[in-house]
């Protein structure tokens, strides 16, 4: 009779264990789901289960193209020409190469005349200024590369006054101004000379101002090198 | 014997409360099919205990034996997509319903009718 309690005590402490494990752990969720509702969810699981998998065959496949298409790219001499000819493009937009073409020659040196009376001399010497109205009005006239006495300018040259010298590309120069401009030569002579032109105006105040049209303009690379520290490349879309 | 059953029954929830015990939740549902079957042979036994023919084999075996069965019944019926799981739940709830009934009866008879 004793052993029959302690039995019957130890199997109601199981029973009694289960139950309250069971509470915990179900605590009224999914009692009531119909056999037909699992049958529905399991197969919409399986049937995501084959897209995923097909989906994940679909990347495989991408990938593989992918690296097909990067091998035959860089091997192929189609796209290699191409990117040469992109990278001479942008050699020749930065300055990085030697250019010729048609265009224009300015030669502006000081005056040679007589003072007037009591009259500034600056009035018959050539400043930066001058220099820089210029070039201003052969980039807004077609010029597509320019040089001042052999330097390059690009985006960075400066034209800066040093007192009877000019600074171009961190280099001293003196008169006279030789600017050398490829572009449409027609054009740009034409601007030039016009009589509402700058060129006019330092005509007239006695200054030497040559335009020449030539089909040959030779024009050197940029050779000072690029020292830059400010500016990355953005990461903010674009490329 | 039936204040060893309620002392039991409590001290085994209590504890599941209190240990940090769990089992994977896709077998909960058999586990609780198994459990109302675990319970109707606990009243049963108390109800023969009470008729005064209570055998411990016999409770012990039918114990295990239909826990094992209404937690079949549930698996198979899930595997099969029929809620085979019925079966065990009307009978071994029915059967809880008629053996309290049948005790209520015996202690009524015993403690307060007999007056």
């Amino acid at each position: 009779m004793k052993k029959n309690v302690i039995i019957i005590f130890v199997i109601c402490i199981i029973v009694g264990f289960f139950i309250s494990v069971s509470a915990k752990l179900v605590d009224g969720q999914h009692l009531f789901v119909s056999p037909n509702v699992i049958n529905d969810l399991q197969t919409t699981i399986a049937s995501e289960k084959t897209e995923i998998a097909s989906i994940y065959k679909l990347i495989d496949v991408q990938r593989q193209e992918l690296a097909k298409y990067k091998d035959t790219y860089i091997s192929d001499s189609t796209f290699s020409a191409q990117l040469s000819k992109e990278l001479e493009s942008y050699k020749i937009f930065g300055g990085a190469i030697d250019l010729e073409g048609e265009g224009v020659s300015v030669i502006i040196d000081d005056g040679t005349r007589e003072l007037l009376d009591g009259e500034d001399p600056n009035n018959v010497l050539v400043h930066d200024a001058d220099l820089l109205m210029v070039l201003n009005e052969l980039k807004a006239n077609g010029a597509e590369a320019i040089s001042v006495n052999g330097q390059r300018l690009v985006n960075s040259s400066e034209i800066a006054c040093s007192g009877y010298s000019v600074r171009i590309n961190r280099k001293f120069y003196a008169r006279p101004f030789r600017i050398e401009a490829i572009g449409d030569s027609k054009r740009m002579a034409a601007s030039m000379v016009a009589p509402e032109s700058y060129g006019a105006l330092l005509k007239e105040y006695g200054l030497t101002f040559e335009v020449k049209i030539s089909d040959n303009i030779k024009i050197p690379k940029f050779s000072e090198g690029f020292n830059y520290k400010y500016m990355v490349k953005s990461n903010k879309g674009g490329n | 014997m039936i204040i060893a059953t309620i002392i039991g029954l409590a001290t085994g929830i209590f504890l599941g409360f209190a240990l940090n015990v769990s089992y994977p939740s896709e077998y909960s549902f058999y586990i609780t099919m198994a459990l109302l079957a675990a319970l109707d042979s606990i009243i049963g036994a108390g109800r023969a205990q009470l008729e005064g023919k209570f055998n411990m084999t016999i409770f012990t075996t039918g114990f295990f034996l239909n826990a094992l069965l209404a937690g079949v019944l549930a698996f198979l019926g899930d595997k099969l997509g029929v809620p085979l799981y019925y079966a065990a739940i009307l009978v071994f709830g029915g059967r809880l319903f008629q053996n309290l009934g049948v005790i209520r009866r015996i202690l009524l008879d015993k403690y307060i009718l007999r007056k």
